[in-house]
């Protein structure tokens, strides 16, 4: 692979071949060298020949090898010629994550953290083959893909305060229940307030360090601080969902003469009906995914006010912000002095806007949106915040997390996973796990320092560190 | 590859790669159905408690495989219903009918692969038998 350095933490992927743009990665040397070691830069390179593509196949530090789209993958497609790709956006549609602070001081929580992470497995439905906390009927489930948070709330799994931080506020506009297929329907039905398994988890943790005190201020978050994270998505609905309608745009393709370097990247144009059926169909997971976290909160809160004897109030477990990983959607960004009307896809990227965009939370609109960035169960997550560079360089968007370092088969054979949580419990970190296999999977060293990544963000100019958050008692799916 | 049919789990960084032969088609696909089992199951021994039929229709062979492994998925995580053998029908136009002998056990399912991708996929002639490959989305 061609790459050329062109500052400290940009990398250039010239055209070549049937690359439309020049690809970019956001990365040091040190993680660069990580990434040409698999094949996700040349998924950057391939991402780059989709129609209509505007400035650059991006990548952010997190980037490896996903299937399609790199995972960190980030690209912009022009309204008049650009295209949707369900491989932009992935199996797990608007998987996500969110962040809740509370009341409580980590020294009152510190000794009782194997309790409190034991608590939370039972409370929070996880793991394989799990069903969620309802089941739902047909025309509820409608409202669901309708409404996401939304419904959410009404029903009474959280207040109204929790859709005002989060992305699209909790409901994306645009769903069109018609196009979600039975099959998609069934595999969701059962598993609203899921977590789900693989990388999905909730995080019982603490802010250690505060970088930036303005947004921490508005964020809520001081040192000390007990927080809760939560990311799961859209469960078998999603997946459903990105199945069904791959197949349709496989067939698209062919028919508008979209030539694919992979055919997991097939495509349509965003002015076609299967373009139109799709996003319809996507926005019903998104919302779904919405809706499944809001639960997840529900059930979070509830555990943790039992397990301390502490009221709703005492607690004060409030939603800090839920941002997308997986989503396609149309933002409005400055291209050559002009606005240009994007279909944005983020897959494995978060979106980070500035302070004063009109689509900040009025909360955090005068110090710009909170980027969560989960790292792994045994070291440390971030809470950044979007900056203006970030709009002209990444269509606002950010990375997402620490990124996978070793594949699974590796993390499996080179871990002793019972050495790796006796070390984590003597530094006072549990785990609790209906599958200690995934457990093995997800152990720390399987991926990157997510301070590294964070550290890159803030270098290239795209984000600022706000705080350092380190975990307590994790629930893994 | 050691034997005229097998499989095997490759490395990929935040997925999983199988890599699977066979001396015809019909015996690679069910060779693929072998291996997504062994990954739902972690290996464990199943035996074959009934039958079911399930018809595919596909693109082309390419797309039949990676939909053929994706129906059984979906019967393994929705019903916990397994694969264990099958007698299958291909026709060139990319449909497969497949007498299939499942055995109903939700608790051997150890992990839940969100779906099998079109990523990396390969399908073809290789000497005297045939090789594939599919991404699997953990």
């Amino acid at each position: 692979m061609n790459l050329q350095r062109i500052s400290e933490f940009l990398w250039k992927i010239p055209r070549s071949g049937r690359m439309r743009v020049p690809g970019l990665v956001v990365a040091s040397k040190a993680l660069i060298e990580g990434a040409s070691r698999d094949r996700c830069l040349e998924q950057v390179a391939n991402v780059a020949q989709l129609p209509g593509i505007e400035g650059h196949s991006l990548a952010m530090p997190d980037i490896h090898w996903g299937y399609g789209f790199p995972i960190g993958g980030v690209a912009a497609f022009r309204e008049q010629d650009g295209v949707v790709s369900p491989g932009g956006v992935g199996y797990d549609i608007n998987c996500g994550v969110r962040l809740l602070r509370s009341r409580l001081h980590v020294s009152e929580v510190k000794s009782r953290a194997a309790s409190l992470a034991s608590a939370l497995e039972r409370a929070i439905p996880s793991g394989v083959g799990t069903s969620g906390q309802l089941e739902l009927s047909h025309a509820e489930l409608d409202q669901v893909m309708r409404l996401g948070a939304r419904w959410a709330v009404s029903a009474g799994f959280g207040r109204s305060d929790d859709l005002e931080v989060s992305e699209e506020g909790g409901c994306f506009d645009g769903a069109d229940p018609a196009a979600v297929s039975d099959r998609a329907r069934e595999r969701g039905r059962c598993q609203l307030g899921s977590l789900g398994s693989g990388n999905h988890f909730l995080e019982l943790g603490h802010v250690t360090e505060v970088f930036d005190q303005d947004a921490a201020r508005a964020f809520g978050l001081t040192v000390g601080s007990v927080t809760v994270l939560i990311h799961s998505g859209s469960r078998g609905l999603g997946h459903q969902i990105c199945d069904d309608h791959l197949r349709a745009m496989l067939g698209a393709s062919e028919k508008y003469g979209i030539e694919l370097p992979d055919r997991q990247l097939c495509a349509a144009p965003l002015s076609s009906p299967e373009a139109r059926h799709y996003l319809g169909a996507m926005a019903c997971a998104v919302n779904f995914a919405f809706a499944n976290r809001q639960l997840l909160t529900d059930a979070a809160r509830t555990a943790l006010g039992k397990a301390l004897g502490h009221s709703d109030t005492e607690l004060g477990l409030e939603l800090v912000a839920d941002v997308c990983h997986n989503i396609a959607k149309w933002e409005t960004h400055e291209v050559e002095g002009r606005k240009a009307r994007l279909c944005v896809h983020r897959k494995g990227a978060t979106r980070s806007f500035p302070k004063g965009h009109p689509l900040v939370s009025p909360r955090y609109r005068e110090v710009g949106q909170p980027v969560l960035v989960p790292g792994d169960m045994g070291r440390a997550s971030y809470v950044l915040v979007g900056t203006e560079l970030c709009m002209k360089q990444t269509f606002g968007s950010s990375c997402h997390g620490a990124g996978r370092q070793l594949s699974r088969k590796q993390a499996k054979k080179t871990t002793h996973l019972k050495q790796v949580l006796r070390e984590m419990e003597s530094r006072g970190i549990f785990v609790r796990s209906h599958a200690l296999g995934t457990v093995a999977e997800e152990v720390p060293d399987a991926y990157k320092n997510v301070a590294d990544v964070v550290d890159v963000v803030e270098g290239a100019g795209l984000g600022r560190k706000v705080v350092r958050l380190e975990p307590l008692a994790v629930v893994k799916g | 590859m050691p034997s005229e049919r097998g499989h095997e789990q490759l490395d990929h960084t935040a997925d999983l790669c199988l890599r699977f032969w066979a001396p015809t088609q019909s015996e690679l696909l069910v060779e693929a159905a072998r291996a997504l089992t062994e990954v739902l199951t972690g290996g464990r021994e199943l035996v074959a408690r009934a039958s079911r039929y399930v018809r595919v229709e596909a693109l082309d062979a390419e797309d039949r495989l990676v939909q053929w492994l994706n129906e059984l998925l979906i019967i393994a995580t929705l019903e916990g219903v397994l694969f264990v053998d099958a007698e299958l029908t291909l026709a060139n136009d990319g449909v497969l009918e497949a007498e299939l002998e499942v055995t109903h056990d939700p608790g051997a399912i150890i992990v839940e692969p969100k779906s099998v991708t079109y990523h990396a996929l390969e399908l073809g002639r290789r000497g005297a038998g045939w090789v594939g490959q599919v991404v699997i989305d953990m």
